[in-house]
């Protein structure tokens, strides 16, 4: 008895350690295994729908030049911290899939590989640069601050008012709105019928309005590009009506830290920020007075439900909204336009045309800088963005039940969920040239935490918590610190004695 | 009896069995290295996961630290800035309001379970009851959250049911309205009645001679001096226990804020836990977040010295 005790306990001392040790090792070794070597590659998309696709293009490429790539997927919620957390450990992927938001964070922290010099130059010995087999305008999107491109456009989207066009009759509407007075009329009259015009979520941060906001702030703001973006190439001219007068062009930190303070885009300096967020307002008596405590989730089926005559997302969910609604037992006519638009009426300093239609990239890719195999990561992208093999890729995609991300960016690629749309006066070509401000698909903020600050105040704004005067207020100190945050983060490429001289130091 | 002190330093103890038993020296001494080695497990997990990473991100709190290029030496600049963060005291007073809340609830409401099923008759039906209060810890937590989430939605079935109960006034956006936000957050895991507080509970009743029963009915003593005199007093070291527990993980608990409100509407349920995570992993202020990381830490110390010295004078007390 006593020699079997003292053998259980000596055995399950034994057992015991050798787990630390295991659980050591666990803790030791990264989490989604070894950093790849040379001869093999690690991409990892945020879609689940598109892992079969990339899978599909990482056996064409192992097959054509004996390297394997591994696709991994990252759930989309909360992904920016997930591979922050890992680019920070050192055990991040060799290629990730980001949209535009995280490429901004993720380049002023140096995590990524500047691709300028693939870009320009010709694709795997094809004639032409990998550049030129982007639709025009999207590679400008991949830009940092520093002025390098990091991200290949890999899809785009379009934001679109959805409109339930049975309920527009009822209200005796027969055509969307092309601009924001016509909309605040249409609304009105939906009103009037006892429609409710509009189901808009805010908790969650959720970005519905303020995909109305920043368009038409970088709008507004437009006639001030030349005197933003000082430290431009030689011969640079600006048109205002030819977007592709600002191709290669971004505003850098010290540019924008100079704009600030000069009070050309400090919301409580600007007469246009005023303007644009006094004619935004306009919106508020139509919203759903819950909006503050509507997420997301509970506001699109007030929408499909036929609950709501609009919403806003993005173009290619249509055929999704249609399908929702069916399986809720409910026929939905849906109509797509343009983002109704601001016009000089509305804003007396948008001299410049009005708003662009809020579409551009959905997600890119990025390489990892400290990935052991930048040339096969370099390699991979522009073998995947090939028209042939996105042709033969796409309809792979599993988008039957979340919906499509997005449409193709390659020229000559077909989308494979183009159809769908049962009525359309939609037309997402930007008509103005626009060096964004604020990033597209972004509040106007400029980082993370005056993003989180920005949605605090502007809920408060559209609730009635905050007057506008110390809306913009608020949003002075935000931009101000973000900028400020900035300078110190870009330090390696701002340049001191442009701020000195600019500012009168 | 005394002690030998052996060579080896290993002090000899008499056996089990009396004198004249006695245990070779090397299965004494080896039976004593093993049952330390069963000790390594675990501790040496603590340290791992949880001593281990805490010093390291220490030094941190010292850095101006972004994850990426910036990585600059700042000493206390992180702790000064923290003095003048708008966000800061609201987020400590609304942790320390729902700590405050959560602990009575979960405290009173176990024991009060816990004394329903310790004077129910049926061994059987105890038996049941007890397994049945723990049947909600085996839900995740953050199902759970998301269940609440729905329920206390504008539309969802608290409020509904309350129109039902024709109390419209008091049916509110729970998650969307900050004057409401932290009731509703409060009001998550109703009935409150925490399984494992529960059954702590449950085995220290029992720990109650019934002889003390029989002769407090004896003298007399109804339910409430019953509860008063014999019970409560069995059970002061649980409470004191779980009354620590609750401040511990209180008071850097977010996961209820983080999963239903994301510290909204407009920073109304911001906790200081979520702030971390925030100011770390959203803001990339890695240094900052490690810097109020450290400040929470030092108030958690603070309030279990507190609680402990507390309880302590009040035991004192009512040996005397």
């Amino acid at each position: 008895m006593a020699l079997r005790g003292w053998f259980g306990t000596r055995l399950t001392a034994v057992v015991s350690v050798a787990c630390l040790g295991a659980a050591g090792l666990v803790a030791c070794s990264s989490s989604t295994g070894s950093s790849s070597g040379s001869g093999s590659l690690r991409l990892t998309s945020i879609y689940a729908g598109y892992v079969t696709s990339f899978q599909q293009a990482a056996k064409d490429f192992k097959a054509k030049y004996g390297v394997s790539v591994t696709i991994n997927n990252l759930a989309y919620t909360g992904y920016e911290q997930v591979l922050k957390t890992q680019l920070i450990g050192g055990d991040a992927p060799d290629i990730m899939l980001v949209e535009p938001p995280a490429l901004a964070d993720f380049e002023q922290a140096g995590y990524l590989q500047p691709l300028d010099a693939e870009l320009s130059g010709p694709v795997l010995g094809e004639s032409g640069s990998w550049e030129s087999t982007f639709q025009k305008g999207l590679i400008d999107q991949g830009i940092g601050l520093d002025g390098k491109h990091y991200l290949v456009p890999w899809n785009t989207i379009a934001q679109a008012l959805n409109y339930n066009i049975q309920l527009y009759a009822q209200a005796g509407i027969t055509s969307p709105p092309a601009d924001w007075s016509s909309w605040m009329a249409d609304n009105a009259a939906l009103q009037n019928a006892g429609v409710a015009p509009y189901a808009v979520s805010l908790a969650g941060d959720d970005a519905q309005l303020q995909w109305y906001l920043t368009p038409a702030l970088e709008a507004a703001l437009r006639p001030l590009t030349t005197q933003i973006n000082l430290r431009h190439r030689q011969g640079w001219n600006f048109n205002a009506n030819a977007p592709s007068s600002v191709a290669g062009e971004s505003y850098t930190a010290d540019e924008l830290w100079v704009a600030f303070e000069k009070g050309l885009i400090d919301p409580a300096k600007a007469p246009a920020y005023r303007s644009v967020m006094t004619a935004f307002m306009k919106i508020i008596p139509y919203l759903n007075k819950d909006a503050g405590a509507t997420t997301a989730k509970s506001q699109s089926p007030k929408f499909t439900t036929a609950k709501s005559a609009q919403t806003t997302g993005a173009s290619l969910l249509a055929s999704a909204y249609v399908a929702k609604a069916k399986a809720a037992g409910v026929t939905l006519q849906l109509g797509l336009a343009n983002l109704p638009t601001m016009t000089q009426s509305d804003v007396p300093e948008m001299t410049d045309g009005t708003m662009n239609p809020l579409s551009g990239v959905r997600a890119g890719l990025v390489i990892n800088k400290n990935s052991k195999d930048v040339a096969n990561a370099k390699k991979f992208l522009e073998f995947l963005t090939q028209k042939d093999e996105e042709n033969k890729i796409l309809p792979l995609e599993e988008t039957a039940t979340t919906g499509p991300e997005g449409s193709p960016a390659v020229v000559g690629v077909t989308d494979p969920n183009a159809g769908g749309v049962t009525k359309d006066t939609f037309d997402p070509q930007p008509k103005y040239a626009e060096l964004h401000l604020y990033g597209f698909g972004n509040p106007p903020t400029f980082d993370n935490q005056d993003t989180s600050e920005f949605n605090a105040q502007f809920e408060k704004l559209i609730e009635g918590k905050m007057s506008l005067d110390d809306f913009l207020k608020a949003r002075s100190a935000s931009n101000q610190a973000a900028l400020k945050r900035n300078l110190e983060v870009d330090k390696s490429s701002i340049d001191q004695s442009f701020i000195d001289k600019e500012l009168g130091h | 009896m005394t002690a030998t002190v052996q060579a080896t330093g290993v002090r000899d103890r008499q056996p089990a069995g009396g004198p004249g038993v006695v245990r070779p020296r090397r299965r004494r001494r080896s039976g004593l290295i093993a049952a330390y080695l069963t000790l390594v497990p675990s501790v040496g997990l603590l340290v791992l996961y949880v001593f281990y990473p805490f010093l390291r991100g220490l030094p941190d709190a010292l850095y101006r630290y972004d994850g990426g290029t910036v990585d600059d030496f700042v000493g206390l600049g992180n702790f000064r800035a923290l003095l003048s963060d708008p966000y800061l005291v609201p987020a400590f007073r609304n942790i320390l309001l729902l700590m405050a809340v959560n602990a009575f609830t979960a405290i009173t409401v176990s024991l009060f379970v816990a004394w329903l099923i310790h004077h129910v008759a049926s061994t059987r039906l105890r038996y049941v009851f007890r397994n049945v209060v723990m049947l909600p810890a085996v839900v995740p937590t953050v199902v759970l959250l998301l269940v609440w989430t729905q329920l206390l939605a504008q539309d969802g079935a608290v409020n509904r049911m309350l129109g039902a109960l024709g109390l419209h006034s008091l049916e509110h956006a729970w998650l969307g309205e900050p004057g409401w936000v932290l009731v509703g957050i409060m009001v998550v895991n109703f009935p409150w009645t925490n399984g494992i507080y529960t059954l702590m509970y449950c085995a220290a009743l029992d720990e109650v001679p019934i002889e003390l029963y029989e002769a407090a009915k004896l003298d007399g003593a109804g339910t409430w001096q019953i509860f008063r005199n014999v019970e409560a007093p069995a059970v002061r070291g649980q409470t004191r226990m779980l009354l620590n527990l609750s401040v511990l993980t209180g008071l850097q608990s977010y996961e209820s804020v983080i999963v239903m409100t994301q510290g909204g509407p407009y920073d109304s349920s911001d906790v200081p836990g979520l702030l971390v995570y925030k100011d770390a992993f959203q803001f990339s202020e890695f240094g900052y977040g490690m810097a109020m990381a450290v400040l929470i830490l030092g108030i958690t110390i603070v309030m279990y010295a507190l609680i402990a010295l507390t309880m302590r004078r009040r035991t004192k007390d009512a040996t005397r």
